[in-house]
């Protein structure tokens, strides 16, 4: 039964504005108490309060190792896949029952069809019934625009969301690059941005025929940003997410490094253009939140040709430096990363005392190094770079990492 | 360690003039009567096309024998890459066995990039997915050199399938490095205009590039690139975009023309054409055996 005294720090709250040393205690935010004898006292000085990171997107595959590591980064609450295994109600209780219970609060988006191979609906009623509020379909959306129809109706029906990648497959077939002038002189073949507009478009019209709740993950250029702002003009309702990596890098360090498999996203890293549309779409709240898209994979998944590798990133860690170094101002990297997530999700996060103490608190200056083979940080494009800005400690769960 | 030679993209004007120089001297000492210049000798150099291949392949062979180096001969049906060894562990092998440089060939964009930063031995790319094909290249600057002279100011068309080729790609970097404008022509699908990055202009019809051009270099129809959506048929190619004998009578005096070969006769080219005064295709791949034991030589020195 002690109490947490979060002293020194300044409060960010994108919310209410609220200030103040925080007070914790079993787990739950307080009033300031009459007396902090015996409290723990954490320092907070020269550090960002902020409500816990709500990762809209990442892969928990192995729940204990990726769940502290999600906690290292400053998520308190995790949505875990879409994987392809995650399809049936069996996999996803047997996936319920092994959430840990010291990590973070974790949601499940099981697959939205079998094996995720956008073809048969899974039994989406049946994870309803488990508790899940959101299902996904992965890497690519259906190609088929009569299933995406039909799963956006049949998930309506359950109150389900769905979360979606915009896109027009076909249109992505052997890409590995932003489609433009610098693919066309390294030779890679290109994804044409031409690609999410597509998919903005089609989920957009097919949300607003079924009625269905839709969000849009892993937005990555500068025409989806505004096809996003044209579907909502014709009157669609769409929440929509970016990731660190495509808020934060672009196709200059894929360039710069010779084709390392280590770069290989889907979708491709855009252009400086793209990274200046997502950053603003966030600052508007025409974005809602930026996913850590966390993917570990064994080293040699990409120590093969970029074209071979597979995709994706260890990005706990990183996820925070990324939107900091994009956003700068710490209200709008909070809201990107916490408020605006939760927001997605149906859940409030803050100050209020009474409500659970998911909370972080960030270094802003704080300088550290990406390890070449540090724990589950092995496959990132930013491997050996140097970031600014990392996690003091995270709350969560009445505990306090690091411990 | 002797130079890689992954592509023209980052070389310089004075190392490709080195590079070409250099092979028009060991022509001039080959035609002089040394068929075998024993320079690499004890050397051994392993040829890995791991892309179907016939011409490049022997033309690595003939440039290695002559040099007097080994060859070590690799063909991706009989070896490990169809166990599951990654590539680069392949070709650390090979480095282990002895193997004193490597010549690939590979599907994958970048994979002789890759190798370059893992090998210790000198990597040469002989063709990299739709990326680079640097020896094709030169043997293509080469060959223009014996006809135009300085390339400086002088005007190359290059014309068809420049979306899915590495020839366009390199003939792009090492003209544009050496002072050549570059016209691109071909039809909107295999011709976008993501291609101005390759710091060359985008013409609209062949006809409007003819009367312009100091050399006009057809490419291969790839059929096993293009996918749905790309070409009508093979007659509305040759109609608009083949080089038939008409085409050819309106271009400039002097003007040569060249294929990267093999050629889809009677579709991007016709035969008049090819086996026409004009043409300098079969210099071009007489041309390739100099150069690439210019960039041996530049390897293993």
């Amino acid at each position: 039964m002690t109490g947490l005294w979060l002293a020194n720090g300044r409060r960010i709250d994108p919310l209410e504005r609220s200030s103040g040393d925080v007070f914790v205690l079993d787990g739950v935010i307080v009033d300031p108490p009459a007396s902090t004898a015996g409290w723990r006292q954490l320092d907070c000085s020269d550090a960002w309060v902020a409500p816990g990171f709500v990762d809209l997107h990442a892969d928990l595959a192995d729940p204990c190792l990726d769940g502290e590591a999600a906690l290292r980064g400053g998520f308190t609450t995790v949505v875990h896949g879409p994987t392809p295994s995650l399809d049936s109600a069996v996999a996803v209780r047997d996936r319920l029952g092994r959430v840990t219970p010291n990590g973070p609060g974790v949601l499940l988006l099981p697959a939205a069809t079998r094996g995720l191979a956008g073809e048969e609906l899974a039994d989406l009623g049946a994870f309803a019934a488990l508790g899940v509020r959101a299902v996904g379909t992965g890497l690519y959306p259906p190609s088929d625009p009569r299933v995406l129809r039909g799963l956006f109706a049949y998930a309506a029906g359950f109150g389900l969301t769905v979360f979606v990648r915009a896109a027009e497959p076909a249109l992505e077939t052997g890409g590995l690059a932003r489609e433009g002038p610098r693919a066309a002189r390294a030779g890679l073949p290109g994804v044409p941005p031409a690609s999410e507009v597509i998919g903005i478009a089609r989920i957009g019209a097919l949300a607003r025929a079924t009625g269905a709740s839709v969000h849009a993950t892993h937005c990555w250029t500068g025409e989806g940003v505004a096809a996003l702002d044209a579907a909502r003009a014709a009157g669609t309702r769409l929440t929509a997410s970016t990731t660190a990596a495509h808020l934060a890098l672009d196709d200059l360090s894929l360039l710069a490094s010779g084709y390392a498999g280590s770069h290989r996203l889907v979708p491709p890293l855009g252009d400086p253009d793209d990274r200046a549309a997502l950053a603003a779409a966030l600052v508007s709240g025409r974005i809602a939140g930026v996913a850590s898209d966390h993917r570990p994979l064994p080293a040699i998944a990409q120590e093969v040709e970029l074209a071979r590798a597979e995709p994706g990133m260890t990005a706990f860690l990183t996820a925070f430096p990324l939107v900091l170094s994009a956003l700068g101002d710490p209200f709008a990297v909070v809201r990107a990363l916490s408020t605006g997530p939760a927001s997605v999700l149906g859940q409030t996060s803050g100050f209020t005392p009474g409500a659970p103490a998911d909370l972080v608190v960030l270094d802003p200056a704080v300088k550290w190094r990406v390890g070449d083979r540090l724990g589950s940080q092995a496959n990132s494009p930013l491997c050996g770079q140097v970031l600014t800005g990392a996690i003091r400690f995270t709350l969560c769960g009445g505990l306090v990492y690091p411990g | 360690m002797g130079a890689s030679l992954v592509g023209l993209r980052d070389l310089s004007a004075e190392r490709i003039t080195a590079l070409l120089d250099h092979a028009s001297d060991l022509r001039t000492r080959v035609a002089g009567g040394e068929a075998r210049l024993g320079v690499l000798a004890g050397k051994a150099v392993a040829l890995l096309f791991l892309e179907p291949s016939t011409r490049t392949r022997f033309s690595f062979e003939m440039a290695t024998h002559r040099l007097g180096a080994e060859v070590l001969a690799f063909s991706a049906a009989s070896s490990s890459t169809t166990k599951g060894e990654s590539l680069a562990d392949t070709t650390r092998v090979l480095a282990s066995i002895g193997a004193d440089a490597v010549v690939i060939r590979h599907a994958a964009v970048g994979a002789p990039h890759r190798l370059e930063k893992v090998l210790s031995i000198p990597v040469i790319n002989a063709g990299d997915g739709i990326n680079e094909h640097p020896t094709q290249a030169l043997l293509d600057l080469l060959t223009l050199r014996d006809h135009l002279g300085c390339l400086e100011g002088k005007t190359v068309a290059i014309v068809g399938d420049l979306r899915h080729s590495r020839v366009a790609r390199s003939n792009c970097f090492g003209l544009t490095a050496l002072g050549a404008r570059v016209l691109l022509a071909g039809p909107g699908t295999l011709c976008p205009p993501e291609l101005e990055g390759l710091g060359a202009e985008r013409c609209h019809t062949l006809d409007d590039v003819l009367p312009h051009a100091d050399a006009v270099m057809m490419l291969r129809i790839q059929r096993e690139r293009a996918g749905p959506g790309t070409l009508p048929s093979d007659a509305e190619y040759r109609r608009f975009w083949g080089l038939t004998g008409a085409r050819a009578a309106r271009l400039r005096a002097g003007a040569v023309v060249m294929h990267p070969a093999p050629m889809n006769r009677g579709v991007e080219i016709d035969d008049e054409v090819a086996d026409g005064p004009r043409s300098v295709i079969f210099e071009q791949m007489a041309n390739g055996v100099f150069v690439r034991m210019a960039a041996l030589m530049e390897a293993l020195s």
